[in-house]
């Protein structure tokens, strides 16, 4: 029995590692980046010095290791193993003892969310570990009177704040802890009665099938793609977007943002914008989406309207912290608009950070001279607005043409530029940008450009678009027998 | 000769300090040490808490001697000049100024620098201080509350914080002449109100009616019936230079009069007038005129040619009218006035000046002014004023310590600065809000705004009364 207890608790825990580690990988890098923990006095006295003020102190402490997911699957993987195992110490019922996993199964599907952290672990597994210690004690006098004492000092130290979601909904919280009590309180109350191994096992397996189908259906799939974008644009892994785009097509505009900004990077907008789906102008930026349109602002050069939007989405963050990322970023921001004094806060405050440290200190060292010469930071200087102008989100391709307009070389916003109006279908004004190009023109640049000369009547001097057209009249107005097209700006400008 | 004789006195007395101190120094420095808050040459009230301090450099150790000009001294030692409150108060009640002497240990040198002076005046500080603490954001808000802080002490309370619910936010928290009974703030938000404390009672009221715009910028009658406030349909647009990042403007605006007691909005035409914004009332200590700033109303698109005046118009208490005629107190056609704050004995009126519009805070240029009432003279408050943005300011009750916003440290984060108005109207040096740790002002992601004296901690929990049922007001045209 005890044999098949380790194994349990063994697989269960594998299972959880497994799953985090490789399947919810960027929900746990999302997750940190949007939380700090500094090795501080400061911290630490504000951080603990409320209601459950230890148990957040312990949590953002572990959670900063989710900047590695293996290290933070590891940590999740252990930490709801040892709620199930500390449950399963008190119980002597072979009845009871499977759903010693189900406290554990729920925090689980619930930990699918990013709103739910590894507070609420971290305080039900104290609690469950300082119950089991309670009972072990063999004086009843003290027993009781640690009954009485326990709970109070434990809800100051670890409670208060079980979830830190503010609008988790309290029959959540009923539900874990309830669960949690109930099992708990079988388990240590019922005598104790060995199950033959096979019912064991049985039992074992429906438990882990119930919570499957709980973790099944709280796992997402879309919020883990779009994790998965905004970390490699925030770490400018350009290659990986498009791999990952080739792969299987994006499925949220945040994906599809993300790789277009990958495109630009690349300086590939005009050869591969359309090989990949776009709808409208909102594929280049969706301004509900505050981290991704930061980002992408952030490159454009639009560095005030980068940190207004990290800004907010710093006040948006669950539990009112500020990130780790956030920070960096708003440093960044602050050292290419020449805010040194802001910039240095900011590096002061991530240098007191485990992950962030190194990076920290390098930035602080870096002289005017250095970041203005910096390939990325030094480019971003140099394309920042000379003339005062307000940033109006509602006409993001207004704000490009004045940033096109002010500085002619900024490449990225004149990609945008050529970009938006394509996705836009004005082809009046893309046929204005046209004069300024290079020849021979980019494939979709190209594409445009004999279609315009084609609807103003003149002949298709595109073989290419002489035979779209041709599909076009034959197709019946059926886009699927035009799929050799749907790379091209024609299939983009008759179908999206 | 004679300087050569000088500096060796001067090299004498420091040698002869430096025996005192606790630390022998193996070189003395003639420059004054760099410190952080710069406390250097500072004039402080007699009742204010320790000015703890850092040396502004790379250091290993730091000795500091403070010594009175008459009796007692207090030595410390480490890396922040952290001094006991007790013994501090001692010393600032014996003495009429102090000496500090800081000796910092470098790469093993102990380095003695030339000593520098602490003033004291009589004048107390009053006691506590009620400020806002936010993150200088935009729309959203993370945490951020109205503190209470002790100035005596380092203790500071909280008044309301937005923790319990996430994107509320509170504001414009405003006491009549610092009396800590009577307040009034607007909570923002699904719970949101204007929330009214006059002596032990609490109302909340649901400001917002079809006659007039929000109330936002409040000022307190001193009889405490009426508060003015400025009623506002406030815009805010994104600059993307690296100098200007934000800019906060009025579309519409207008003062009216809220009578605490009627609970009743009275609405004037001549502070309601079309072409016109009006905003920021103060009333004057005597509680007869109520000053305002005033612009020409122009389109949106116009907001850098919005320009106000200093304003005033009288005000009968018993009745609530004002009267017919506005006088313009100053106006420029380069620079524009916010924030009117009269001294409450009556003597001069601070403001701001920036270039143009109202939200002076985004404003590097921002620079305070004093109005001598008696004369009409206007001059700029040079001793502390920086290069950088100063803003929001209150005076003390007894007319003597001003607290002012300035951006002087980062250019961001807004930080509070006393200092003292002697009786010929000039300032001292301005001197940081003293902090037991002082480099938690540089830690603190946050930006200090509102500040107001308020004589001693209020007796309330904002979080307790905001369950409250919100009061419907009447409003009067007068």
């Amino acid at each position: 029995m005890k044999r098949i207890r380790i194994i349990s608790t063994s697989v269960f825990a594998l299972a959880a590692f497994l799953f985090f580690a490789l399947g919810y990988k960027y929900h746990l890098l999302e997750c940190e980046s949007s939380k700090i923990f500094l090795f501080t006095w400061d911290y630490f006295r504000e951080t603990v010095f409320c209601r459950g003020g230890l148990c957040n102190y312990i949590s953002a402490f572990l959670i900063q290791f989710y900047h590695i997911p293996v290290v933070g699957a590891a940590i999740i993987a252990l930490a709801l193993g040892a709620l199930q195992w500390g449950l399963s110490v008190v119980c002597r019922n072979g009845w009871v003892f499977p759903f010693t996993f189900v406290p554990s199964g729920i925090y689980w599907a619930l930990l699918c969310n990013n709103n739910y952290t590894l507070n609420g672990l971290i305080s039900l597994v104290l609690a469950v570990y300082c119950a089991v210690l309670i009972m072990k004690i063999k004086f009843c006098d003290l027993r009781i009177v640690l009954f009485l004492l326990v709970p109070l000092t434990f809800y100051y130290i670890f409670g208060g704040r079980f979830f830190m979601y503010a609008d988790a909904p309290v029959w959540v919280f009923v539900l874990v802890w309830g669960v949690t009590a109930a099992v708990f309180a079988l388990g240590a109350s019922l005598p104790s009665k060995e199950l033959k191994a096979w019912w064991s096992i049985v039992l074992v397996a429906a438990v882990f099938f119930a919570a499957g189908a709980a973790i099944f259906k709280n796992y997402n799939a879309l919020d883990e793609e779009i994790f998965k974008y905004t970390y490699l644009a925030r770490n400018c892994k350009w290659a990986e977007i498009e791999q990952c785009a080739l792969k299987k097509q994006p499925a949220s505009p945040v994906s599809t943002n993300a790789l277009n900004l990958s495109i630009a990077r690349k300086g590939e907008m005009g050869e591969r914008l359309f090989t990949f789906f776009q709808k409208g102008k909102r594929s280049l930026i969706n301004f509900e989406e505050r981290e991704m349109s930061a980002e992408i602002l952030f490159h454009l050069g639009f560095i005030n309207e980068a940190q207004h939007i990290t800004f907010e989405a710093m006040a948006s963050n669950p539990d009112l912290q500020r990130g780790a990322f956030q920070l960096l970023r708003l440093a960044q921001m602050n050292m290419i608009a020449s805010r040194r004094e802001v910039a240095h806060k900011y590096y002061k405050t991530l240098s007191h950070t485990l992950f962030y440290r190194s990076n920290a200190l390098k930035m602080l060292a870096m002289s005017e001279e250095q970041i203005s010469s910096h390939p990325l930071y030094g480019e971003l200087r140099r394309m920042q607005p000379v003339s005062p102008f307000r940033f109006d989100a509602a006409d993001f391709e207004g704000m490009l043409e004045i940033m096109v307009q002010q500085h002619p070389d900024n490449r990225l916003a004149g990609e945008y530029l050529n970009a938006s109006y394509l996705l836009g279908k004005d082809l009046k004004a893309f046929e204005q940008r046209l004069e300024g190009m290079h020849k021979p023109l980019a494939k979709h640049y190209e594409e445009a450009a004999v279609m315009i000369s084609a609807l103003k009547g003149g002949p298709a001097s595109s073989v290419g678009l002489q035979n779209y057209i041709n599909a076009y009249n034959n197709c019946g107005g059926n886009p699927a027998k035009l799929q050799k097209y749907s790379g091209t700006y024609w299939f983009y400008y008759n179908f999206r | 000769m004679g300087k050569r004789f000088l500096n060796i006195i001067c090299i004498g007395c420091l040698t002869a300090l430096a025996v005192g101190c606790s630390v022998k120094p193996s070189r003395v420095e003639t420059s004054i040490p760099q410190i952080f808050p710069d406390y250097v040459g500072v004039t402080v009230p007699v009742n204010i808490a320790p000015l703890n301090f850092v040396f502004d450099g790379e250091y290993d150790d730091m000795s500091v001697l403070v010594k009175g000009s008459e009796n007692g001294e207090i030595s410390t030692r480490g890396r922040i000049c952290s001094m006991p409150i007790r013994k501090w108060r001692g010393l600032l009640a014996e003495n009429t100024s102090l000496n500090v002497t800081v000796i910092v240990k470098v790469k093993g040198e102990w380095i003695q620098y030339s000593p520098f002076e602490w003033h004291i005046v009589r004048d107390s500080i009053d006691k506590v201080l009620c400020y806002r603490r936010v993150d200088p954001g935009y729309e959203f808000y993370a945490k951020m509350g109205i503190y209470e802080r002790d100035l005596t002490s380092f203790h500071e309370r909280v008044l309301y914080e937005n923790t319990n619910v996430p994107g509320s936010c509170v504001n414009c928290h405003s006491f009549p002449q610092g009396n800590p009974d009577t307040m009034q703030l607007h909570l923002r938000g699904n719970q949101g109100g204007t929330l009214i404390l006059t002596d032990g009672e609490s109302r909340i009221f649901n400001m917002k009616n079809p006659q007039t715009l929000g109330c936002v910028y409040p000022y307190w009658h001193p009889s405490g019936r009426y508060i003015a406030y400025s009623v506002n349909d406030i815009r805010q647009t994104f600059h993307n230079t690296p100098d200007e990042i934000l800019e906060v403007y009025d579309l519409a605006s207008d003062v009216v009069v809220f009578d605490v007691e009627k609970e009743e909005l009275l609405v004037y035409p001549v502070l309601k007038d079309s072409a016109a914004f009006e905003t920021f009332p103060a009333f004057s200590p005597d509680g007869a005129t109520l000053y305002f700033c005033r612009a020409l109303s122009r389109a949106e698109e116009e907001y850098r040619d919005v320009r106000y005046s200093l304003c005033s118009v009288s005000f009968d208490s018993l009745t609530g009218e004002v009267g017919d005629s506005v006088k313009v107190l100053y106006s420029r056609e380069d620079a524009s006035v916010s924030f009117p704050r009269p001294s409450y004995d009556g003597r001069y009126l601070m403001f701001t000046l920036s270039s143009f519009g109202n939200f002076s805070i985004w404003h590097k240029e921002a620079d305070l002014y004093v109005m001598d009432l008696a004369s009409g003279e206007v001059f700029r408050a040079d001793a502390i004023n920086s290069s950088d943005t100063e803003s929001y300011h209150s005076w003390s009750t007894s007319s003597r310590w001003v607290v002012f916003s300035s951006r002087r440290i980062d250019g961001l984060y807004t930080r509070l600065y006393l200092s003292y108005m002697n009786s010929d109207g000039c300032f001292s040096k301005p001197f940081l809000l003293p902090q037991r740790d002082p480099m938690s002002n540089e830690r603190l992601l946050q930006s200090y705004n509102i500040p107001e004296f308020v004589t001693s901690m209020t007796d309330i929990s904002v979080n307790k009364v905001t369950d409250k049922n919100r009061k419907m007001i009447k409003v009067t045209n007068k």
